[in-house]
Parts: structure tokens; C-alpha cells; sequence
């Protein structure tokens, strides 16, 4: 089905770049007289490109070989210099960039080291400090117990200086009623009597 | 060992195997020799550009990778050295160039009056005209081919070929009466 929508135009084309017509194609070209004319010298020209005898080159004429020699012993050995340099300056280039990788690794380690051990001491400092910290705490709780325990004892003995002191005043008291009443009884009955019309 | 194949010839001749270049040389030179004849018409001519299109694949060999037929690629290279030739050529006397042409002594292509017939018909066209009827008819590229190695599109390459079929008339009934 297809092919009736080649024109004989494009079956020309398809025979020029050596595709093989059927026969009912090769009649379509040979049908249209400007295809068929085209196809006619194409194949006289096919007829005359076989017939044409091959000529052998020269052998009497120096071709210039040498010089390719020349060209390709020279490109041949630059490209090997150029690629030996290259792969010498790469693994050089490698060994560097791996030797500054160790140093900068040790560095690091160094480094890491270096500060673990500051933290190290710092954290020791911090823990002598909260030591420290909680042995004042410990002196001031101590010393406000001490203080209040003084206080307490200071105030029990006052309490019982002033208990003496009242029970003595009391004592005191009590002596000089019985003088008092001691007296009263001995005095004579005037006195009494006295008194006791005032 | 006697056979290799001409990938690995290509490659060994890239990293500058003398040996594998030659035999390149060798299995092309004819075909490139022939192609530089029929489009000059003289030997020494072809001679010429036959080793400068050597010389120049041999330059860029190491930018050969494979993307299309050496063949292609080889002959590609020729064009252009062949371009080259008769832009000079034209800027010369033309005159001057037939009276050299006519008095090569050496030149095998004068015994045979088959290919003088050819030659003859060739030379009557047009130089871009004759290297497509070159390239088409005794190389057997494809119009795709033949447009890769002269860098013009398909398209005109088939009008140069159709108008080279018009203009190749006469040579060619000439010819055609004579076998």
C-alpha cells in the first residue's frame, strides 16, 4: 500500500542509493518520462564506472612516506613523552595530595587530642568548683546550726538565770513577810492597838 | 597474523604503528588514487593529492573514533583536499593546466580509450557536479554519505547529480553507440 505513495521520483532516489526495485516499481520510474530519462544516463553512468579499469598507483613515484614516518615517529613519541609526563605528574601529584592528607590527618588527631584533654581539665576544674561549692554550702548549714544552737543554749540559760532570780526575789520576799509577820506578832499591844486605830 | 582487520590496523596506526599505517595506505591507495584521477584527469595531479589527502588523515588519524566508516572519513578528507586543488586551480591559467594535462608522458590513463571516453565525460562537467557523479556512480556512497563528507545537505547534492545526468548527455549516447 505503501508503495503508492512513492512517487517515481523517490523510487529513483531509493535505485541511486542501491536499493533493489520490483518490477512493478521499476515500471512506475520507467513510466514517467523525466524518471525514466534520469534512470536511463544513471545506469549508462552505472554501465561506465564497471567498465572503468582500475589504475594501479604508480610504483615509479616516490610516495612521501618517509616523511609520514618522520611525522609519525615524532606525534608517536610525543604522545608517549606527553603521556608518561602526564601520568608521572599525576602520581606525583597523588603522592602530594596524599601526603597532605596524613599530615593534615595527624594534625587533626593531634588537635582532637588536644582538646579532649582540655575538656578533660576543664571538667575537673568544674567538679573541684562544685566541690568546693557544696563544702561552703555544708560550712554555712553547719555554721547556721551552730548559731542556732548557741542562740537556743543562750536563751535556756537566760530563761533559767531569770527563773532563779524570781524564785530567789520570791524567797527574799517571803523572809522579809515572815520577819514581818514575825515582828507584827512580838509587837507590843499599844502598837497594835495604835495601829489599828489609825 | 597475515589478515587484520582495518579497526585494528586504524588503531594500532593511531598509536603510531608504522607497519599498520602502510597497510591502510595500501588497501585504499588505489581507490583514493583512482577517485583523485578521475576528478583531475591527470596522474601527477592525482599522485599529489593522493598523498596530501594521506598526509592529512594521517595528521588527524588520532581524531578518527569509529562514528562512521573509515572509508567515508578517508574520502571526506580527499574532498577536501581536492577542493583545495581546484580552488587553486582556478585562480591559475586554466589553459596552462590542459597543455600539462595533455603532455603527461607517464600517465597510464592514456592507453586505455575506454577511460579516456570516461575521463573525457567527466571533465566536461562541472568540478561540483563531477565529484558527486564520482562519489555516486564509481565510490557507490549514498546521498547521506556523499552530503556527510561534502557538508551540504542531501537535497543538493541530488539536484548536482540530476543536473550533471542533464548535462551528460552527449557523452554518455556517445559511449553507449560505441559498446
Amino acid at each position: 500500500m505503501s508503495n503508492h505513495e512513492i512517487t517515481a521520483h523517490e523510487l529513483l532516489e531509493k535505485w541511486l542509493d542501491g536499493e533493489q526495485l520490483t518490477e512493478a516499481q521499476h515500471a512506475r520510474v520507467l513510466a514517467d518520462p523525466e524518471t525514466k530519462l534520469l534512470f536511463e544516463k544513471a545506469q549508462a553512468w552505472q554501465n561506465m564506472a564497471h567498465s572503468y579499469e582500475e589504475q594501479s598507483v604508480p610504483s615509479d613515484t616516490p610516495i612521501a612516506i618517509p616523511e609520514i614516518k618522520q611525522v609519525s615517529r615524532f606525534q608517536g613519541n610525543w604522545m608517549q613523552w606527553g603521556m608518561a609526563a602526564c601520568v608521572g605528574f599525576l602520581s606525583i601529584l597523588s603522592v602530594q595530595l596524599w601526603q597532605q592528607n596524613k599530615t593534615l590527618e595527624q594534625g587533626l588527631v593531634v588537635q582532637q587530642t588536644q582538646i579532649e584533654k582540655q575538656q578533660d581539665t576543664m571538667q575537673q576544674i568544674l567538679q573541684q568548683m562544685q566541690k568546693g561549692q557544696n563544702l561552703q554550702a555544708d560550712l554555712t548549714n553547719q555554721v547556721l546550726l551552730t548559731n542556732r544552737a548557741e542562740r537556743q543554749v543562750a536563751l535556756d540559760d537566760l530563761l533559767a538565770f531569770l527563773q532563779t532570780q524570781r524564785a530567789q526575789d520570791q524567797a527574799i520576799l517571803r523572809l522579809q513577810l515572815n520577819e514581818l509577820a514575825e515582828q507584827v506578832e512580838h509587837a507590843p499591844t499599844e502598837i497594835v492597838a495604835q495601829n489599828g486605830g489609825h | 597474523m597475515f589478515f587484520q582487520s582495518q579497526d585494528k590496523l586504524i588503531k594500532k596506526a593511531q598509536q603510531g604503528d608504522q607497519a599498520a599505517w602502510l597497510k591502510l595506505i595500501k588497501q585504499h591507495e588505489q581507490q583514493v588514487y583512482n577517485h583523485c584521477l578521475r576528478l583531475t584527469g591527470d596522474c601527477h595531479d592525482a599522485l599529489d593529492l593522493m598523498q596530501e589527502a594521506f598526509m592529512s588523515v594521517y595528521r588527524s588519524l588520532h581524531n578518527f573514533h569509529g562514528q562512521s566508516q573509515f572509508k567515508t572519513w578517508l574520502f571526506s578528507v580527499t574532498q577536501a583536499r581536492c577542493m583545495d586543488f581546484f580552488r587553486k586551480q582556478r585562480q591559475s591559467s586554466p589553459l596552462e593546466k590542459v597543455s600539462e594535462a595533455a603532455n603527461t608522458p607517464n600517465c597510464p590513463v592514456q592507453l586505455q580509450s575506454d577511460n579516456q571516453h570516461i575521463h573525457a565525460a567527466l571533465q566536461a562537467l562541472p568540478f561540483e557536479q563531477r565529484q558527486i557523479v564520482e562519489l555516486k556512480f564509481f565510490q557507490h556512497f549514498t546521498f547521506e554519505e556523499i552530503a556527510e563528507q561534502l557538508a551540504i545537505s542531501p537535497n543538493t547534492v541530488k539536484s548536482r547529480l540530476y543536473s550533471a545526468l542533464g548535462k551528460m548527455k552527449a557523452p554518455l549516447e556517445v559511449i553507449r553507440v560505441e559498446s
